[in-house]
């Protein structure tokens, strides 16, 4: 297991490289006159122009720029941002927080209510309740996130005032009923979409499950529909849904990008939208590694999880 | 129901379990029902043995998961009673999940099913689901329960088996597996055993090993078995009375040697007409039941044997489906046919059916010789590839095929004969060693020089949907070899010799431009041997070529092969697991074990005399279908399992099995020797 | 056998084959239609269709052309769904806005799917270091999350229709990749590739002739169930404001357009948002209907 994990790391490792070279070439290759946005002004005198362009190392070539950027980041350095003048490391320490922290309780509602309404779904194929369950999930699939995110707006705050439409703040700051007020639609909105992408693919990972020879054995024995279904049929439809838990947390920086623009809450996805909008390159690439880095956790996370629910991996000579 | 009325009379006080005209649908996705099984009646006395046969789709499997209540979704029972202990409840009144009838299923009946690889749960431990069952059924504590299922698990003979409790289910063999099967079934303390296919998918000699136990069990215990299979030869073996079923209904049943010696159905006649048998004389002319069983959408009203009947009179046309009626005492049959019907049909049909066996002209020119043929593998690991094991798959393989020869190969998994296979055909370079093909050596040619040589050997696989593709006509498949060698510049040349292969197949020609999925299995293996032919080829490698077959399509198979021999002067490689097949098919056998080749010799020579303990012990494991000769055969018994290529025993590669092991087995490998006429044999006490 | 009977075989052959043809696409057409649902859905799909190919004809009005007289309207005889900020009919730009996520939509599936059978299908026939090489690029491609991806991209290479395809593209690519990798290994593995094999067939006749066509189907079903999925992306661009360059009417950049008008019109909001759901739920369902008639293991299930 030990041996596993440093082995999946080290494949991290390698993957996270291959990101830097692809972020960094990448935002390098952005149009416009960078030393313009580092500086913030259009106004600039020939001296300053040279001073900024030096500063940036723009005399150098992308390769060895490259080099340099890899070295400040290695040493924990995410580069300065043009924007809002501070730090990216300061400005991300403050942002991912918000982010984590709307995306973990959208999951912490999302993973039950799919996973059970998927199980009772796959339980019940063809029966009046499957249906429905279905073709709700199907149709929540297919909501733009922005537009239920407007539609809650519309509807809480605009026509009942029930709840705020922005202005989300920590309880330490606004009280505990202003930030539960503030949290409650963009968590129902983030976790919509999870719910429905839980429910159906539960669905289809139980009914893959069901028709598995092992079902028929345990039916066999005897055993009630309860007990087939609490121990064989779900213990093994989770493994699949192992997966579809990481892929969800590989997006957890980035899944609610689109709700926290909405109800302008500052997290990173705020961020990310403003650095794209001022060409604010230093922030771009430190978000974009930053966020493939907790992917890569979130995938690591997904193989440990799938070595503790499925025997087989662990038995099998890929994992040691 | 004469039949029940007449039991009723004797036997009734015995009866354990009566099945009672189970009629059962299954529901389309059109919502349309189709019949799968039309009023099938089985009776199960107390410690009796009994063998349901049919082929794939005949509803034998169907009609014990019916009695259960574990049909799959969309199929429900419509009709019949299913009686246990004769107390008068019919347990088909229950609710499938009621606590009745869960008492029933696995406390009183238990089953055990076809593939072991994927009917135990991956996720729980195997003690575990021994252990569920158990408590499931019987009052006992956890720590009773885990006792008793450990004390379950070394009946059934697992080594270390209170070490092996918390293992998974991958972490044992298919045979393994099935074992743990069995001691899950019989952990609750079952009355009825339904072993359904229950051994097809092991090893001739693993699947002896567990019917053998089930049959002691089944003695010592007093526990009923029902054995489900398409194999006759376990029938005959193992079961006291047998139903033959065919197209979802039972069409003949009695004691075991009725069936086997006075058959009275066309059906069963037909069939042990159709299938080898390993005590078969040389020239015994295997007779296929030509066409194929009707799927359940299309069965007729009339008999639905009637469409392949050789005896079938107008009558069976015209009347309704035929009920079983008493011919012989405690022999039922469902046939139209009078005695007397047969004997002026059997003077006309044997007139027909007197066909020889096409002539076997074997020339003296060599095809195909191997020579010392050594071929390994290297397993790696890991990110750096590093090295963990290195065996060789085949060792020291020799032999050489004649124009007209049939060469048998036999061998359990892991014996290499697919390595073999695809060494000959240069898929591998071979490590060690000489491929002649008609005096050139091949074994070390570059691709490019192999093209032509190429041309002169084809292979015919085993699984006839997973050889063609599915997305070219039977004629494009067919016309691949044609095109690769570039032998007709003229499409429509082609086209001809396309239509010419199909016809020497027996194929219609008219049918190449379907799909291979428009095709029964049969008809897939005629365009799988076409194929093999178009580049004209003088010898044929056939992997296992009839085993995914139906026993009543397979004489068809075989006797096309045996033809076109005769016809075009072929030599044939025949790699098969199904001895009786080989021996019929085959001039001479080579037994394979673990890469090695343990005997050679002449069929006839092999049946008669095997010399090698191997050889013994498998053949010995190959049932004949026929009560009266099984009841004099002994069987040997083995030693563990087959083990991995990968851990094989540095000297004989069969020592640690082998009854007649001294130390020199242990520390040198046994050259093969001559024990006079040809018949070669690798072993030193022997 | 004399011409006469040889010209009347090769007739009733050719007969037989066309016979077959219909035969085939009749079992398609009933598989993929067996379900209530897939109907509706193509119709639905159809609707959109037409609607945004005769968009000239179905309005009056320009979907660009601002009036000062009719700003935020609300839903009349003249302005079907009423106007936005600038004056513009919404309906006029509702109908404009299909055209865009529709071609979109099918320009970067064809494109991702082009891109991703090829490199798939590379890495799995050639093995060792192309197939390294590719699959791990495919694995940091697949790390970075697709939105952020997709910012980063449209950054770099503009707003362009074109360039979104492209973007829009590049964060599917590696589904194929996978896809075609795995299909291309099993098929490689087939009894019929290695019949071939035995014949001395080289690598191209088996790429072209067993492997591209096993392939094909399901690559087809994927391509049909993303085209939703890259339309709800570009709807998600455009709403964040980096999608397709504006005045260009997009359904994602009205919903974003209408947010400060939400008591006025709510109408600017909510009826491009339905658009999009409905398209994407029509395209998700013709997909599922190609699934069961491509996939014969799958018919009757789910």
């Amino acid at each position: 297991m030990g041996k596993y994990l440093l082995k999946r790391l080290g494949q991290m490792v390698i993957v996270v490289f291959v990101v830097t070279l692809l972020t960094f070439f990448l935002v390098d290759m952005v149009p416009g006159d960078i030393v313009y946005n580092a500086a913030g002004r259009d106004d600039l005198t020939q001296e300053e122009y040279d001073q900024i362009y030096y500063e940036l190392n723009l005399d150098k070539s992308t390769a060895s720029r490259y080099v340099i950027w890899l070295k400040n980041l290695l040493s924990g350095n995410l580069g300065y941002s043009y924007v809002y003048r501070r730090p990216v490391w300061d400005m991300l320490k403050e942002k991912i927080p918000t982010t984590l922290y709307l995306s973990f309780l959208a999951m912490l509602i999302s993973v039950p209510l799919g996973v059970l309404f998927g199980s009772i779904s796959a339980i019940r194929r063809k029966k009046p309740s499957d249906t429905i369950i279905t073709l709700i999930a199907n149709i929540c699939n297919c909501l733009p996130q922005f537009w239920i995110g407007i539609m809650l707006m519309l509807f809480f705050s605009f026509r009942h005032n029930w709840l705020p439409s922005v202005g989300f703040g920590w309880p330490a700051r606004v009280g505990w009923e202003r930030h539960i007020k503030t949290i409650i639609m963009p968590v129902i909105c983030v976790a919509l979409g999870g719910i429905a992408g839980f429910t159906r693919q539960s669905r289809s990972a139980m009914l893959e499950v069901i028709r598995q020879d092992y079902i028929r054995t345990a039916r066999s024995k005897g055993l009630s529909n309860a007990a087939v279904n609490m121990k064989h049929m779900v213990r093994n439809g989770l493994i699949p849904i192992v997966t579809i838990l990481g892929s969800r947390l590989a997006r957890i920086l980035s899944g609610s990008m689109i709700v926290e623009n909405v109800f302008s809450i500052p997290g990173m996805g705020l961020m990310a939208m403003t650095s794209i909008n001022n060409k604010d390159i230093p922030a771009i690439q430190a978000i974009v590694l930053i966020s493939t880095i907790v992917a890569c956790l979130a995938f690591i996370l997904t193989d440990v999880l799938y070595v503790l629910v499925d025997p087989r991996i662990s038995l099998d000579g890929s994992a040691d | 129901m004469g039949l029940i009325t007449n039991r009723k009379e004797d036997k009734l006080v015995e009866d354990l379990l009566n099945i009672e005209n189970i009629k059962t649908d299954f529901r389309n996705s059109d919502k349309s029902e189709i019949r799968v099984l039309d009023g099938v009646s089985i009776q199960l006395k107390r410690g009796e043995i009994i063998g349901l046969v049919g082929e794939s789709g005949s509803g034998k499997s169907m009609t014990m998961l019916s009695a259960l209540q574990l049909l799959p979704g969309n199929g429900k029972v419509k009709e019949g009673t299913v009686v246990l202990d004769d107390n008068g409840k019919n347990l088909l009144d229950y609710k499938p999940n009621s606590n009745a009838m869960r008492d029933v299923r696995g406390g009183r009946i238990g089953m055990i099913f076809q593939e072991p690889m994927t009917s135990l749960n991956p996720v729980m431990p195997v003690g575990e689901q021994i252990r569920e069952s158990i408590s499931e059924h019987l009052n006992l504590s956890k720590a009773e329960g885990k006792a008793k299922a450990i004390e379950m698990m070394e009946m059934v003979k697992i080594p270390d088996a209170a070490d092996r409790y918390n293992e998974y289910p991958m972490q044992f063999s298919g045979g393994m597996r099935q074992r743990i099967m069995i001691a899950m079934v019989l952990a609750a303390e079952p009355d009825v055993l339904i072993a359904d296919e229950a051994t097809t998918a092991l090893d001739v000699t693993t699947q002896a090993l567990l019917l053998e136990m089930i049959k002691d069990l089944s003695v010592r215990t007093g526990i009923s078995v029902v054995i489900v299979t398409h194999n006759l030869g376990i029938v005959a073996r193992y079961a006291e009375r047998i139903y033959v079923m065919y197209a979802g209904n039972i069409v003949e049943l009695g004691d075991a040697v009725g069936i086997f010696h006075k058959p009275y159905h066309p059906y069963t006649k037909s069939l042990l007409k159709a299938i080898p048998r390993l005590d078969d004389p040389i020239d015994r002319v295997l007779v296929p039941i030509e066409g194929m069983p009707p799927s359940p959408a299309n069965r007729p009203t009339y008999c639905a044997f009637y469409p392949r009947c050789k005896y079938a009179e107008p009558k069976c046309r015209e009347l309704p489906k035929p009920e079983l009626f008493e011919i012989f005492p405690d022999h039922f049959t469902a046939c139209h046919l009078t005695l007397e019907d047969f004997v002026t049909k059997a003077k006309q049909a044997d007139v027909s059916l007197s066909a020889v066996r096409p002539p076997k002209k074997i020339e003296d020119t060599v095809c195909i010789e191997v020579k010392n043929v050594t071929k390994s593998f290297t397993i790696y690991k890991g990110l750096m590839k590093k090295k963990v094991a290195e065996f060789n798959a085949i060792e020291d393989i020799s032999f050489f095929v004649r124009r007209g020869e049939t060469l048998g190969i036999v061998g359990e998994s892991g014996c290499g004969k697919t390595t073999l296979a695809r060494t000959i055909m240069r898929m591998y370079e071979p490590d060690r060693g000489e491929i002649n093909i008609f005096g050139t050596d091949i074994s070390k040619m570059k691709p490019k020089e192999l093209v032509p040589y190429r041309k002169n050997m084809a292979m015919v696989f085993q699984d006839p949907s997973s050889s063609l593709d599915p997305r070219k006509t039977a004629g494009e498949s067919v016309a691949e070899p044609m095109i690769i060698h570039k032998i007709y510049d003229d499409p429509a040349e082609m086209s001809d010799r396309v239509d010419e292969l199909f016809t020497l197949v027996g194929l219609d020609p008219m049918m190449r431009d379907r799909f291979p999925h428009n095709f029964s299995g049969g008809q897939r293996q005629r365009i799988g041997v076409a194929r093999a032919l178009a580049s004209n080829p003088s010898i044929l490698l056939l992997d296992e070529p009839i085993s995914a077959l139906d026993v009543s399509i397979q004489a068809q198979v075989i006797n096309l092969l045996e033809d076109l021999q005769s016809k075009m002067g072929l030599a044939y490689l025949f790699i098969a697991h199904d001895l009786a097949v080989v021996k019929h098919i085959s001039d001479k056998i080579l037994v394979m074990y673990l890469g090695r080749v343990m005997e050679e010799a002449s069929s006839e020579d092999l049946y008669r005399d095997p010399i090698h303990p191997y050889t013994q012990a498998l053949l010995s494991a190959v049932p004949i279908a026929d009560p009266v000769i099984e009841r004099q055969r002994s069987f040997i018994e083995l030693q563990g399992e087959v083990p991995s290529v990968i851990n094989r025993a540095k000297g004989c590669p069969f020592c640690n099995r082998c009854r007649y092991a001294t130390e020199q087995c242990f520390a040198e490998c046994p050259q093969a020797t001559d024990r006079g006429g040809g018949h070669m044999v690798a072993c030193f006490n022997k | 056998m004399d011409t006469k009977t040889k010209a009347a075989m090769d007739q009733s052959r050719k007969d037989v084959k066309k016979q077959m043809k219909k035969q085939a696409r009749k079992r398609f057409f009933k598989a993929m239609f067996a379900r209530r649902i897939v109907i509706v859905g193509t119709i639905g799909f159809v609707i959109i269709l037409l609607a945004a190919i005769f968009a000239p004809f179905l309005t009056p009005y320009e979907p660009d052309a601002m009036n000062e007289n009719a700003q935020l309207a609300l839903p009349s005889a003249e302005h079907l769904l009423g106007t936005d900020n600038f004056g513009r009919d919404i309906f006029t730009r509702l109908l404009y806005g299909a055209r865009i996520s529709l071609i979109i939509g099918v320009l970067a599936v064809i494109l991702a799917a082009v891109i991703g059978i090829a490199l798939g299908m590379c890495a799995a026939y050639f093995s060792g270091i192309a197939d390294i090489l590719i699959m791990r690029i495919m694995e940091a491609l697949n790390s970075i999350p697709n939105l952020m991806l997709s910012l980063a991209l449209v950054a770099v290479f503009g707003h362009s229709m074109g360039s979104l395809a492209v973007i829009l593209a590049i964060a599917t690519v590696p589904t194929y990749v996978r896809m075609t990798r795995a299909m291309t290994l099993r098929v490689k593995n087939s009894d019929y590739v290695k019949a071939a094999q035995m014949q001395g067939a080289g690598s191209i006749f088996i790429m072209v002739r067993h492997i591209l066509p096993n392939i094909m189907s399901p690559n087809l079903v994927m391509m049909m169930s993303n085209v939703g999925g890259t339309i709800l992306s570009e709807a998600s661009l455009s709403f964040l404001g980096v999608g397709i360059t504006i005045p260009t009417p997009s359904w994602g950049s009205m919903v974003s357009q209408g947010r400060g008008y939400l008591l006025d019109n709510p109408y600017i909001s909510i009826v491009p948002g339905i658009c999009v759901a409905v398209l994407v739920i029509c395209l998700n369902m013709i997909g599922d209907g190609l699934r069961d008639a491509m996939d014969p293991r799958l018919s009757g299930e789910a």
